[in-house]
């Protein structure tokens, strides 16, 4: 037959593992979250299942139906003259060619996942309608698109709606507080009310701390699902192990000294330093929210350097600040210097080692010691503060202050 | 002979009289919507953000601003030719100075909520760029027809920025509009039809920049301006004209298998 | 295991099938062209002139930038001196056209002394005009030439490039040359310690040199993984000895030569003259059917490809040398070089073009790169047209190996985009 010479200079070997399969695998591991959560929600909903799940439901038609809106006149606006180009090679019309580009090139199906495992069951639509309008358009859309955010666009979202709608959220967790499902005080009032350095299990027992059988968020409840989840995923290569193992094991081990200079022993300390992990979202925010390829740094060590900055912040906020969230601002704030990072580390990687060494320790260091140091000063000023109630606690970030100076019962039999 | 030259000049000077009134029109026009000092000179955003909480907030401001505005390019203008070079800038903020008390005090007086709700950025409108800027750039070096021209035009360019940007924080900030009357704060009329779905952040600092953000982009959006790309048109069509040719390809092997 | 760098994990899917352990093709072509001048277009000094009877190692001129000779691959006549494209200088320029008699002649040579010094040796090699075989043609000598102190001697039979088998193929016919080659070298510069280096799933080949090593002391066999640059030096020396150098490998004492090269200076120092024929791998989905083709330097690439059967598809694009490191040809009718390994046709329908997605800052280019560099950051850089902070990035270090654009998950050209940007970073960086 009649060949023809073609010269091309494009790249002949590419991978056969590509973003979209990489997408696909981390939406997977999502749903796999959402359903469980709804699987317990129905479970533990009794009279009030009906509700939980004609929420649950139109809250994901409102996320997703607005992601992709958002994303295609995104696309068309950024991408313009990609798909006139396209369109005159390939004979297809521009705006179909957007339709598919959303789903294959701008992946906005991982966003509206995320949102939604942020919020408690029970959110009213329009917060989470802003939030998802919000994080979409100006976590992701003004940036320039995929790949080209600074911000995690999920957790953008939610910052705005805390921000806005606190009392809402914070009311969202239940239909009614006060019902079957929500006896009992969120676990961040519990862990304030009792100065951080309890081990409150008679209020929440070990394995249902770890079981998640207790109201919060959507998905940050259920630590075992979560650390199964992770590991896959590492496994795989979807998200990067680093990231994931040093936030934790840095929170871990900041609790860890905590609590033995807390007082509670080696092995307490251990117990101490994992219930610390299980809840307020740490878990999910070490798989999901902080291992967003876009938002951290490019290199090895920056990696490193990002989440042990990230632990600290998480720390610093949850511990000694009034907001209830510390682990969504600490993931902005290191995101925020991510740009930092990859300047400082910009030049060959196996050049100047000493400084990358240097100063993976110094934040290790810094880690340790503000756990110590956390650990003397809470114990110190513990006898000072008031206690207060524990039941039906709703704390918001405002009231928690009054909540602090306000007399109670004494709850010295929770802490040891 | 004379009928023909009277003819020439009168057309002369219709042509000059045409040019003078396009001129003096476009510096009037250029205010609003080309050189819009807050959309696209971004000049003077200080009072910006916080004045457009509500509407009624930045109309005053926008009075206050057509006022100063006003009555500096016209004392600029005027005595432009008798300031000296090297002392000019001084001069102008001192008449810029008395104007901006002259309103404040008379804000004071007659609309004392107003006032205290736009609070310290009314004596800050003497450093406002916008002023000071036009002032420099125009009055001191064009007629005094021509610089009330563009004051007015900036004036209203200005207002227009504001008011559109206040009209969406209002709105998704408490929820609806409420007009007061600025002379009287007793009466006020409201309407707030989404006030249970009002994200209250949007009236305070995080809002205002956002939306102010969102605006200037969604303006230059219409402006056409050209943002660089990435890829050059040759590359472009190279790459897809190859891509064409590679779907054949396959699509003719698979025919033939 | 180094978690900062996952440096020497990428497998490549090498279709070392097509071609490896097939019978190899003997082609005898009519005419072969040698160019008649050097690296950077200069006509050769002393050049023959048309019409001269030449033979096989027959001094066809001396390069005027290393100073070493070139030498007719065949024995015939002169017929012309001809502009024909030259695919490294990237424009046509002379060619000596050679008509083969078929009969392969060789000029008389005697065998060398058994020790020289290095001095003669550095001359041996000179005089003998041999340049790397693996790819780049480096003179040898210039490398055996260092002041530095030589520990060891590395012989590079790795071959990680997709689709090439000539090293393999020519293991088991060469490996006497090489292992006296080894030792006769390793006696001139004082260096005790001689390595093979293959790739541990060549197991014909791994069998043959074991043989052939019994019982030495000096030289000794390692085996690699089968990663994808570890051909390369720097990653083989990091593999092997365990050492990073600079510039030169002479810097931490080791010298790493090719075995086609060894087996041609074997042959040279036993007196039967250099290697003028090698064994070329014509691979790829597009040939009827692909084979490693015994021919003499300067066959044009056309007349093989006929004489093994064509191709056999209707689009196909070809390139010199393996799919990773090889320049895309626009005509096939030019003749092959001594350095180059083989020819690739790959079918048009197998690439893949124009489906890249936006960039994910992933970090698989980071964790890969055998220079180090963050491909990621350069490519931001040059999107840009930021050339100073890409200089600064080290650009002008990328060797081109293609290995970011192999793992990168969006497909994104990367290797191209630095390619075509690296002449401009140099021209920038030079006006200061």
């Amino acid at each position: 037959m009649e060949s023809q010479l073609v010269y091309t200079n494009f790249s002949r070997v590419k991978s056969k593992r590509k973003t979209s399969h990489v997408m696909i695998e981390l939406a997977s591991a999502l749903l796999v979250l959402f359903i469980a959560s709804i699987i317990y929600y129905g479970i533990k909903g009794g009279a009030d299942t009906g509700k939980y799940m004609l929420r649950i439901f139109l809250n994901t038609l409102v996320c997703f139906v607005t992601a992709f809106a958002v994303e295609y006149f995104g696309i068309i606006l950024i991408d313009r003259k990609t798909l006139k180009a396209y369109e005159e090679a390939m004979k297809q019309n521009m705006w179909l060619t957007a339709l598919k580009r959303t789903v294959t090139h701008s992946y906005f199906y991982v966003t509206p996942l995320i949102t939604m495992l942020l919020f408690p069951v029970y959110t009213p639509i329009h917060v989470m309608f802003i939030s998802i309008l919000v994080g979409e358009l100006i976590g992701k859309m003004v940036f320039g698109g995929f790949g080209s955010n600074i911000f995690n666009p999920a957790l953008t979202g939610r910052i705005f709606a805390t921000i806005c709608f606190s009392q809402e959220i914070a009311n969202g967790t239940a239909v009614k507080v006060g019902t079957d499902i929500s006896t009992g005080a969120t676990i961040n009032g519990i862990a304030n009310s009792s100065g951080w350095l309890g081990m409150y299990t008679d209020q929440l027992s070990n394995l249902d701390l770890f079981l998640g059988n207790y109201r919060g968020a959507l998905g940050e409840t259920m630590a075992f699902l979560l650390i199964i989840l992770g590991i896959y995923l590492m496994i795989r290569k979807v998200i990067d192990y680093r990231l994931t193992l040093t936030y934790v094991v840095s929170l871990f081990i900041f609790a860890f000294f905590m609590g033995v200079t807390g007082k509670h022993g080696f092995v307490g300390s251990l117990e101490f330093a994992f219930r610390q992990i299980c809840f307020g979202g740490i878990l999910f925010g070490a798989v999901f929210c902080i291992t967003d390829p876009v938002t951290s740094p490019v290199s090895g060590t920056g990696k490193i350097v990002f989440a042990l900055i990230a632990a600290f912040v998480t720390a610093m906020i949850r511990y000694f600040g009034s907001a209830p969230e510390g682990v969504a601002y600490s993931i902005l704030v290191a995101n925020m210097l991510a740009p930092v990072i990859d300047r400082m580390l910009s030049r060959k990687t196996n050049q100047k080692m000493v400084y990358q060494y240097v100063s993976i320790a110094a934040l290790s260091l810094l880690v340790i010691g503000s756990g110590i140091g956390t650990g003397l000063y809470i114990d110190a000023h513990k006898a000072s503060e008031k206690p207060e109630e524990k039941a039906n606690i709703r704390m918001t970030s405002n009231e928690k202050f009054e909540m602090v100076y306000s007399e109670m019962a004494s709850l010295e039999g929770v802490i040891e | 002979m004379e009928n023909n030259n009277s003819s020439v000049t009168s057309t002369e000077q219709t042509k000059k009289v045409k040019k003078e009134h396009s001129k003096a029109f476009n510096v009037f026009t250029s205010g609003i919507l080309k050189d819009n000092p807050v959309l696209v000179m971004l000049l003077g955003l200080c009072p910006v953000i916080p004045a457009t909480t509500s509407i009624i907030n930045a109309l005053m401001m926008t009075i206050a601003v057509l006022f100063v505005l006003l009555f500096s390019n016209i004392i600029i203008s005027s005595i432009k030719k008798i300031v000296p070079n090297e002392i000019r800038i001084p001069i102008y903020i001192v008449i810029i100075a008395t104007l901006v008390t002259i309103v404040d005090l008379l804000l004071k007086a007659f609309a004392p909520d107003i006032s205290e709700s736009l609070g310290v950025f009314i004596p800050l409108i003497t450093v406002n760029c916008i002023i000071l800027g036009r002032g420099e750039a125009f009055a001191s070096k064009n007629t005094i027809v021509h610089s009330i021209l563009d004051a007015l035009g900036m004036a209203i360019g200005f207002g227009i920025a504001c008011v559109t940007i206040a009209f969406f924080r209002e709105l998704l900030g408490t929820g609806g509009f409420t007009l007061v009357n600025p002379f009287n704060a007793e009466q006020k009329v409201a309407w707030l039809p989404l006030q249970k779905y009002a994200a209250s952040v949007m009236v305070q600092g995080i809002g205002g920049f956002l939306t102010f953000g969102l605006v200037i982009g969604v303006f230059s959006l219409f402006l056409k301006t050209k943002v660089p790309s990435k890829n050059s048109d040759t590359a472009l069509k190279n790459t897809f004209t190859t891509l064409h040719d590679i779907v054949e390809c396959q699509k003719s092997e698979r025919r033939v298998k | 295991m180094n978690i900062l760098t996952s440096l020497g994990r990428k497998h490549l899917n090498g279709h070392k099938g097509l071609t490896a352990d097939r019978p190899t093709v003997h082609y005898d072509p009519d005419f072969v062209y040698i160019p008649a001048t050097d690296n950077k277009g200069v006509d050769l000094k002393d050049a023959l002139t048309a019409g001269s009877k030449v033979k096989c190692q027959t001094v066809l001129g001396v390069r005027a930038d290393f100073n070493i000779p070139v030498f007719s691959s065949v024995s015939g006549e002169i017929v012309e001196i001809k502009k024909i494209y030259n695919k490294s200088l990237l424009r046509a320029a002379n060619y000596f056209v050679i008509k083969n008699d078929k009969k392969y002649t060789e000029e008389t040579s005697k065998p060398t002394s058994e020790n020289l010094t290095k001095e003669e040796l550095v001359e041996f090699l000179r005089s003998n005009g041999f340049t790397g075989l693996g790819g780049a043609a480096f003179p040898t000598y210039i490398k055996y030439k260092t002041d530095a102190k030589i520990d060891h001697i590395l012989i590079n039979d790795v071959e990680c490039e997709p689709y090439l088998t000539t090293d393999y193929t020519s293991t088991g016919e060469y490996i006497d040359d090489v292992v006296l080659a080894a030792t006769r070298l390793a006696s001139a510069m004082g260096v005790k310690d001689v390595v093979i280096a293959i790739k541990k799933n060549k197991l014909k080949a791994i069998e043959h040199i074991k043989k052939a090593l019994e019982g030495n002391s000096l030289i000794r066999l390692v085996l690699v993984k089968d990663v994808y640059p570890a051909g390369y030096e720097r990653t083989l020396i990091k593999m092997v000895f365990k050492k990073e150098y600079n510039v030169l490998p002479s810097e931490v004492g080791v010298i790493v030569n090719n075995f086609q090269t060894m087996a041609s200076i074997g042959k040279a120092l036993k007196g039967e003259g250099r290697l003028s024929r090698r064994y070329f791998t014509f691979s790829g989905e597009a040939l009827n059917s692909p084979a490693n083709v015994y021919a003499p330097y300067g066959t044009m690439i056309n007349e093989i490809i006929e004489a093994i059967g064509g191709v056999n598809t209707s689009k196909y694009s070809i390139v010199a040398g393996g799919p990773m490191m090889g320049r895309p040809l626009r005509q096939i009718d030019i003749p092959l070089a001594e350095a180059d390994s083989g020819v690739t046709v790959l079918r048009l329908s197998q690439l893949e073009v124009g489906k890249d997605v936006p960039c994910l800052r992933c970090g698989e280019c980071v964790d890969h790169c055998p220079m180090y560099l963050q491909p990621v950051l350069m490519y931001q850089a040059l999107n840009r047209n930021d050339y100073e902070r890409a200089n600064k990035l080290g650009i002008l270090s990328c060797v081109e190996c293609g290995l970011c654009s192999a793992v990168c998950p969006s497909h994104i050209e990367l290797t191209n985009k630095f390619a075509s940007a690296k002449p401009i970073v140099k021209i920038k960086t030079m006006k200061k």
